[in-house]
């Protein structure tokens, strides 16, 4: 499944080159970042999730088949698991603004406006449909990826996400989102 | 394909082609050539991803450090506990410390001095205002220099005289009585 460089980077790690993990952390650190900020719409709480989203990495790292996943999907996986963990824990109010966000200077008033009431609308989704609709459109995924993760056939996931995206039209046709351009 | 399955697959992954299931992409793409429902169901889904795409999500440098730090003193925590199920529960419990603490304690512990007092001097507020926020934090820094300056720049008190000491001085000083016109000043 994991390319060889992949695979190269995982026996480096296993034999203890802490570059190894430095180098896994400087590749996949940003994405699982932007990942989990999307899943619960805060940065503090990302931040808890991805530190220990690593953290259960390296100390799983002898259970990682490079052979059966990707290193990403694994990463996801342990990232989407305490993504839901910590949604059973705290019920998320939805509100928190995105404070990870760095704004350029092309941003104006109503882009930032029309990108908050994104941020919300996505809030409404269920958490399954919210991350099929972070993996597949933001973080790129291929479907067999973001099924595993979910532990769902594609088939499923393909319905979970045209459920996600119906659900989404609807909240932004509320908000006159939709009919603006 | 048909409309119905073309119809599914942009709804599900929508306009963009790269997202589809790469067994079908080439016969949808045949099929929207040729088919004007397909177009009406492909520009439906191209306004649900205009504005999926407006969604920016761009941690900064700092939030980064802080997760780096963090991961790397969670994992040291644990080696220092030692190895196996004894490294495990280490890093487990400062991950639970680390939880509890607040978050300004947390904070103090990862970051650096420097990217503290940046982040303290130009906060990250919710997107919609942070374009004004900040070139009204930059435009207020000069008058808050000057404040800073003028409320350290102390007067030397013993080279002011006070208008009593002033009225005393003028009137003992010979010039000063010479230069005054005494027939206007006499009493008649």
């Amino acid at each position: 499944m994991g390319n060889e460089p992949e695979r190269q980077l995982i026996r480096r790690l296993r034999a203890g080159d802490d570059a190894a993990f430095r180098q896994i952390l400087k590749d996949h650190l940003a994405p699982l970042t932007r990942y989990a900020i999307r899943m619960t719409n805060s940065t503090s709480d990302a931040e808890d999730i991805v530190q220990e989203t690593f953290v259960k990495f390296w100390l799983s790292k002898d259970q990682f088949n490079p052979e059966r996943a990707k290193l990403t999907t694994w990463l996801h996986r342990i990232a989407h698991n305490l993504c839901i963990d910590h949604f059973r824990a705290v019920r998320p109010s939805g509100t928190e603004q995105n404070e990870a966000t760095q704004l350029g200077p092309e941003n104006n008033y109503h882009e930032d406006a029309r990108a908050s009431m994104l941020d919300t609308a996505l809030m409404q989704l269920s958490e399954q449909q919210r991350s099929a609709l972070v993996m597949c459109h933001y973080q790129g995924m291929r479907q067999n990826d973001a099924a595993m993760i979910l532990k769902i056939s594609v088939d499923a996931l393909e319905s979970t996400l045209r459920r996600g995206r119906t659900k989404l039209r609807e909240l932004l046709d509320d908000q006159g989102l939709t009919n603006e351009t | 394909m048909n409309l119905e399955r073309f119809k599914q697959i942009v709804e599900s992954y929508g306009a963009e082609s790269a997202r589809w299931p790469i067994d079908e992409i080439e016969s949808a793409r045949l099929f929207l050539s040729s088919s004007a429902s397909a177009q009406q169901c492909l520009t439906e889904a191209e306004k649900i991803d205009q504005y999926l795409n407006t969604s920016r999500v761009d941690p900064s440098p700092a939030v980064l450090d802080r997760i780096m730090l963090g991961i790397e003193a969670a994992i040291e925590r644990g080696v220092e506990t030692g190895v196996g199920t004894g490294a495990k529960a280490g890093i487990e419990a400062g991950i639970a410390a680390d939880r509890k603490a607040p978050i300004s304690t947390r904070e103090s512990s990862n970051q650096h001095l420097i990217s503290r007092f940046i982040e303290w001097l130009t906060p990250t507020p919710p997107r919609a205002i942070a374009s004004f926020l900040r070139p009204t934090l930059a435009a207020c820094l000069p008058l808050v220099l000057g404040i800073g300056i003028g409320m350290n720049i102390s007067l030397d008190d013993e080279s002011i005289l006070s208008s009593n000491e002033e009225i005393q001085l003028l009137a003992l000083s010979q010039s000063t009585v010479n230069e005054w016109p005494t027939e206007e000043w006499s009493i008649e």
